[in-house]
């Protein structure tokens, strides 16, 4: 379809070196992931439990 | 420095008006549904207005659903959870207030503009050029108000949810501002910048990613915090969350090809899309187990509590539209689903199931907390959720259905493969009567729960105090071994690796003899080194991981480099390679002036909702429509028209096929010609007349983005109109059709007769028209 310097076979090799570089990418993602530390790990897991109070809305501001 | 306690007042009230605002929205776009649903079964629905034909309220519809309904709630549940997570008000009342005003506007521009017919006429991006520039405006606003909060919070680490928010920040600004690159013709019309392929890929690259991240990254982020705080106990593992955030940002980004298999588009790219988007099902899945799994130990809960009922489902549902999306992906399935309702099907799976459910499960939970009062039914909260669930079911039971019957069908061949099944379209139509019906059904049942919580929550909050969280917090000092300037983020041996493994593999792939041999000899010296440094200083690269973890702008540029570099590896070669300049075989016949008028109604009116223009690579479509569709053919298009559903057949090749006359009775009366059709009367075609004023305005900018128009002047575009226009009239004379030639059906024939219409590229035409 296009003229032969634009896209032949070769560039069938985007598909891979895409997958390869994700893979990667991920992999060293997942790896820092899973050596978080319990500790930390628990912390962060917790943060949406802080404990909050309800102030009708005229005194609320600051 | 002591470390101070002080009280933080949340700023509740933004949350309330974006809360209300998508439960609004999401009614109208919701009835919208309905009706344009009603309209494919009944034609007469449309009521032969323009303003209420299906082809402009489709835009419509899906606009405010994911723009007004999904866009209003994810910022309710951005701004409520990101507050409670960084422990800091939202930094600024007044950004706050604009951007929910504007976005509001924002929302009533796009509900008067679409069906008045001002289009850009690409699906999801439809909005016309002053709107995309205020919601630019809006979304920076938006990002401002947030990362200026971060800068503000009390708590140094970065909970998940907080990095799918930046992750749906940064990357929905980049896929917007691209796609929506366009030349202003006039105060209200545009033509994209790209066009043809380039106009295709984009626009998928956006389509695709604006499901990624604007109707599922929120909605994750949403998920972390709000299923962990309804459920009462911590995320399943949030181990798995890092590794769910990090794949999803990795690996969404690249997908976007899937939805243009078999066509034009470069194989590599096909592929590409293909192999991302069935790497998806990984991340996918884990998100979807980990958001169950948190409920582990609170199942008992779900009998009663409609909150974790609407929270379970709808992660459910995630779940199977992101095991369906893959399969839908592989080029085999492709070629039976594509064009079909299968595609609606899933896509509602997500849309009323995930973001639905999601959004309404929030909302529950929200209201008897930002209104101190207690529900005002759970009896009712819960028929809704059984209403909802049975209309999602019936309505992807009977895409299903549709799809996959009028896929088998529009491919089926007989007498050993030489002959079409079934060569009329409209008999697959008929076929998939019932089940579009049902469709209705199904899309009613779920407006009616969502019009249930309504009222439940409006009976809720009536005559309810309003209420505002707060929160006391120690104040500390940031420590000075935590923070990560620009040195530290950049210069450091896991970024400074990876950007120069990737130059190198770049020279390998793109470069000549020597700079091919750099590139092989470089790329390996560079992993060796990696390997080699991480093992003797693996304690740096973990040091820059955690530091990462609690500074938030290095995290959002990395962020923003791993989605852009996803982008740029499919659309560069594209822009710079796929153009005119390049094509072989055959390239597209530059439209008369006429033509362009008449292409600019077809876009107006929407008809590339119902109709292709691409014949895709398929034995079946070359046997029903013509030779397939040359990537040249379309390369002047702005915007391209290929289409992602096929109501109606494809238009390719349709120039020729039927005399003037053919189009003439059709168009204001389709059953005449196709009896059992569906589409949609266009009677105010026959009355308005064509603006050949606008013409050397939108000629000018056609040339200006690379379409070869020889220059004219607008007397000379005048007359060529009036001349092509009197030919058309005569012709439909002949037959006894009589039209005033400076109509609108004569400027749209004159476009469809010249579809389908090419010349060879060695015999090259001048590119007069």
């Amino acid at each position: 379809m296009f003229k032969r310097l634009i896209f032949d076979d070769w560039v069938m090799i985007f598909p891979l070196v895409a997958f390869i570089t994700a893979a990667c990418v991920y992999g060293s993602f997942a790896y820092f992931g899973c050596r978080m530390k319990r500790s930390q790990s628990d912390h962060l897991a917790n943060l949406p439990f802080n404990k909050e109070t309800s102030t009708p809305n005229e005194t609320a501001r600051q | 420095m002591t470390d101070r306690k002080v009280t933080i007042a949340f700023n509740d009230r933004i949350v309330r008006q974006f809360m209300l605002a998508s439960i609004i929205w999401g009614a109208v776009g919701m009835l919208v549904g309905v009706l344009i649903a009603s309209q494919l079964n009944f034609w007469q629905l449309n009521f032969g207005l323009p303003w209420l034909t299906f082809s402009r309220l489709r835009p419509l519809h899906t606009n405010a659903v994911i723009f007004a309904l999904v866009g209003n709630m994810m910022f309710a549940g951005v701004y409520y959870s990101t507050q409670r997570l960084v422990k800091a008000r939202l930094a600024s009342d007044f950004l706050s207030s604009f951007h929910f005003w504007a976005y509001q506007l924002i929302i009533l521009s796009a509900a008067i503009t679409l069906p008045l017919g001002l289009t850009r006429g690409k699906e999801y991006a439809e909005l016309i050029w002053p709107i995309n520039i205020a919601v630019v405006i809006v979304w920076v606003v938006f990002a401002v108000n947030f990362f200026w909060t971060l800068a503000k919070r009390n708590e140094p680490s970065l909970y998940v949810a907080i990095w799918f928010y930046i992750a749906t920040i940064v990357t929905v600004a980049m896929l917007y501002i691209v796609n929506h690159l366009s030349i202003p013709t006039s105060l209200l019309h545009s033509y994209p910048i790209f066009g043809g392929l380039q106009d295709g890929l984009v626009q998928w690259w956006y389509g695709h990613n604006a499901v990624a991240f604007f109707l599922t990254t929120p909605i994750l982020g949403i998920m972390y915090y709000f299923v962990p705080k309804a459920a009462e106990r911590p995320v399943y593992s949030y181990r798995l969350s890092v590794i769910h955030f990090w794949s999803l940002v990795f690996v969404y980004i690249w997908a976007g090809p899937h939805h243009l298999l078999n066509t034009a588009l470069p194989n590599w790219l096909q592929m590409l899309g293909m192999t991302f988007s069935l790497m998806l099902w990984a991340p996918s899945w884990g998100g979807m187990l980990n958001g169950l799994l948190t409920l582990r130990g609170a199942w008992h809960k779900m009998r009663t509590d409609p909150v974790l009922k609407f929270f379970a489902a709808g992660v459910t549902f995630y779940g199977m539209a992101t095991f369906e999306g893959p399969l839908l992906s592989i080029k085999s399935v492709n070629a039976i689903a594509h064009y079909t309702d299968w595609i609606i099907g899933h896509v509602h799976g997500g849309a009323l199931g995930w973001n639905g459910f999601m959004a309404a499960g929030m909302f529950y939970w929200l209201a008897p907390r930002l209104w101190s009062k207690p529900l005002y039914s759970q009896a009712m909260a819960n028929l809704h959720f059984w209403l909802g669930t049975v209309g999602i079911l019936l309505y992807m039971g009977a895409m299903w259905t549709s799809g996959i019957t009028q896929g088998v069908m529009l491919n089926a061949t007989t007498e050993g493969g030489t002959i079409l099944a079934y060569p009329n379209f409209i008999e697959t139509l008929k076929t998939i009567r019932p089940m579009m019906l049902m469709r209705v059904v199904g899309g009613a049942l779920y407006l009616i729960g969502w019009l249930l919580m309504s009222y439940n929550l409006w009976k809720t909050i009536r005559g309810a105090q309003t209420v505002d969280g707060s929160i006391e917090v120690f104040v500390e000092e940031p420590k000075a071994e935590d923070k990560l300037g620009v040195g530290g983020t950049l210069f450091n041996p896991p970024v400074v690796f990876s950007v120069l493994g990737t130059v190198f593999a770049f020279a390998w792939i793109f470069g000549g003899h020597w700079l091919q041999i750099l590139g092989i000899f470089g790329t390996s010296l560079i992993v060796i080194l990696a390997f080699v440094h991480y093992e003797a200083k693996s304690h740096k690269w973990g040091d820059w991981y955690d530091k990462l973890l609690v500074n938030s702008a290095p995290f959002t540029v990395l962020t923003f480099l791993a989605v852009v570099v996803g982008g740029l590896i499919q659309i560069i070669p594209t822009v710079v390679i796929n153009k005119a300049a390049s094509v072989e075989d055959r390239i597209q016949r530059v439209y008369t002036p006429l033509e362009l008028a008449g292409r600019d109604i077809y876009v107006r009116e929407g008809c590339y909702l119902c109709h292709s223009q691409m014949i895709r690579t398929l034995k079946p479509d070359v046997m029903r429509y013509g030779e397939y569709s040359r990537l040249g053919e379309s390369i002047y298009d702005h915007p391209y028209q290929w289409g992602s559903r096929r109501t109606g057949p494809d238009l390719a090749r349709v120039g020729g096929k039927y005399n003037n006359s053919w189009h003439f009775i059709h168009m204001r009366d389709p059953r005449a010609i196709s009896e059992g059709s569906n589409m949609p009367t266009f009677p105010w075609l026959y009355e308005w007349k064509t603006d050949v004023a606008a013409l050397p305005s939108k000629i000018s900018v056609q040339r200006m983005i690379g379409v070869p128009f020889a220059p004219m002047t607008s007397a000379e575009i005048e007359k060529s109109v009036k001349d092509q226009s009197e030919t058309v009239a005569r012709d439909l004379r002949k037959e006894g059709n009589f039209i005033e030639p400076d109509r609108e059906i004569v400027a749209l024939i004159a476009y469809l007769q010249q579809l389908g219409k090419f010349d060879t590229v060695n015999n090259k035409s001048s590119g007069k028209p």
